[in-house]
């Protein structure tokens, strides 16, 4: 029994040292190899003067960096959890919840489909209106079992659906108010955005046409 | 004569069992050892690949290598990466230990921050010579493959409905469960970004972890093995980790497009 368990501490030694042997020699090599390129010698003047110019590099770049984000006020949206942000530069004006694309296919057999999802990257607010109508897509129709109709047809035409408030962001998609306001803060709509009655007029009256918002 | 036979054949059996168990045991010992010593043949590569840049030769000062200027020239490294960056039309990472942030950036414009937490940066980054850090980090990473947890896009297939009841019956809203969150990018320089949710609440999770990380070792031993028995190459991965709270994980990840770039400094 003794035998056999010193053999069995022989095989771990044996494997604990082609663990540590080597961990030593990587050791040293790395502390070899960085000392030989740390050994760089400069004078204090030569330091002062490289440490000014990079100073001056990184104020530059910084400043162009800071160009980047809008001084006026812009929207970012997470539409993994439903969340908005309202900045006027780099100050946070309000922040709440929203509702984004529910990530839903819809198929209608093999020819038609529809992925329900917000799309994502910088957008500008295209055009604003009060008092929107939504004028409903095929999908709308299918969705709720129902035949499509023409493409001016009455039953297109959904009045008050959308909130006081609409703000266009391009190829059908919009910020606007919901009367689903429950569902604030879940995946639920068809790739709009819906912000519930006060965030809507606040960011109505705070975005004008040409305002960026940043959807990821 | 059975008496005689019987433990010449015990002999036998016993020598070749032996026999098996010390290859096994010199093969083990053989590939620890070259695990082990592969960081080494890796920051060879990485000083050979900066010694062949002619042009990051003739660009870059020996001074930068002066310990009183390493912090600098890496936060210099990391805004002009953080510029070129901007220059990309969909959301990019950059990760910063040095003030232990992860943020995602959308044309310049800083959308989302995260606190990191433990975060641990591998031996061969770690001792990686200032200029070879500054030719490495001095632009954004790509990512060549992204692995995850969770779904990227959480698509659900519903097939249209045929009239208004069967529509009434199917419009429940669908309360997605919150997965396990543990991300894995694999970016250019054959370097890993690993990270995992800040908190393991339910035995789900502990084994998602557990599952994930087997994986990644599984790959790394079973690349090491085809490796040594076809005289391939050796990949070494240095790998940077760290924790972040799952909802800014998951945000972050399905932010990430497929050609995703990301911006480091430590």
């Amino acid at each position: 029994m003794k035998r056999i368990i010193f053999n069995i501490l022989k095989h771990i030694a044996f494997l604990l040292g082609a663990l540590f042997i080597p961990y030593l020699l990587q050791q040293t090599i790395f502390a070899v190899k960085k000392a030989a390129y740390e050994d760089a010698q400069a004078t204090s003047q030569e330091i002062q003067e490289k440490t000014t110019s990079i100073s001056q590099n990184i104020d530059a770049v910084t400043k162009k960096l800071d160009v980047k984000t809008p001084k006026a006020h812009y929207l970012v949206v997470n539409s993994t959890m439903n969340e908005f942000r309202l900045y006027k530069g780099k100050e946070l004006v309000r922040d709440d919840k929203c509702s984004t694309g529910s990530y839903i296919m819809l198929r209608k057999g093999e020819e038609k489909q529809w992925v329900f999802k917000t799309p994502k990257g910088e957008f500008k607010i295209k055009n604003k209106i009060t008092d929107p109508v939504w004028k409903k897509p095929d999908w709308a129709f299918i969705e709720e079992g129902l035949p499509v109709p023409s493409a001016n047809h009455d039953s297109r035409f959904e009045y008050g659906v959308l909130g006081d408030y609409a703000l266009y962001l391009g190829d059908g998609y919009m910020i606007h108010g919901t009367l689903y306001q429950r569902f604030l803060g879940m995946a639920v709509t068809h790739g709009c955005i819906r912000l519930n009655d006060e965030n809507l007029e606040l960011v109505y009256k705070s975005l004008p046409i040409g305002s960026k918002v940043y959807i990821y | 004569m059975e008496y005689q036979h019987q433990p010449k054949k015990k002999s036998l059996a016993k020598k070749i069992i032996l026999a098996i168990w010390y290859t096994l045991l010199l093969f083990v010992f053989v590939i620890l050892m070259i695990k082990q010593l592969s960081p080494v043949s890796k920051i060879n590569q990485f000083l050979d690949s900066v010694e062949s840049d002619s042009l990051y030769i003739r660009q870059n000062e020996a001074i930068n290598n002066h310990s009183d200027l390493v912090d600098l020239t890496r936060e210099e490294a990391y805004l002009k990466a953080l510029l070129e960056l901007s220059n990309s039309d969909s959301a990019q990472l950059t990760l910063n230990l040095k003030d232990s942030t992860i943020c995602l950036y959308l044309k310049g414009v800083k959308v989302h921050e995260a606190r990191i937490k433990e975060p641990e940066v591998d031996i061969i980054l770690r001792h990686l010579p200032n200029s070879h850090y500054l030719w490495l980090f001095s632009r954004p990473i790509p990512v060549r493959e992204q692995f995850a947890t969770f779904e990227k896009e959480p698509i659900i297939v519903k097939d249209a409905p045929k009239d208004t009841i069967e529509a009434a019956a199917n419009n429940e809203i669908i309360v997605r469960e919150n997965e396990p969150a543990f991300v894995h990018l694999k970016m250019a320089h054959d370097i890993d970004l690993i990270i995992e949710q800040d908190s393991l609440l339910d035995n789900r999770t502990k084994w998602a972890r557990y599952e994930f990380n087997y994986n990644i070792i599984k790959e790394d031993y079973l690349k090491t093995i085809r490796a040594f028995f076809s005289s391939g190459k050796m990949e070494t991965h240095p790998v940077i980790r760290l924790k972040v709270p799952t909802d800014d994980l998951v945000s972050l990840y399905r932010a990430l497009p497929h050609d995703a770039e990301i911006v480091i400094r430590y």
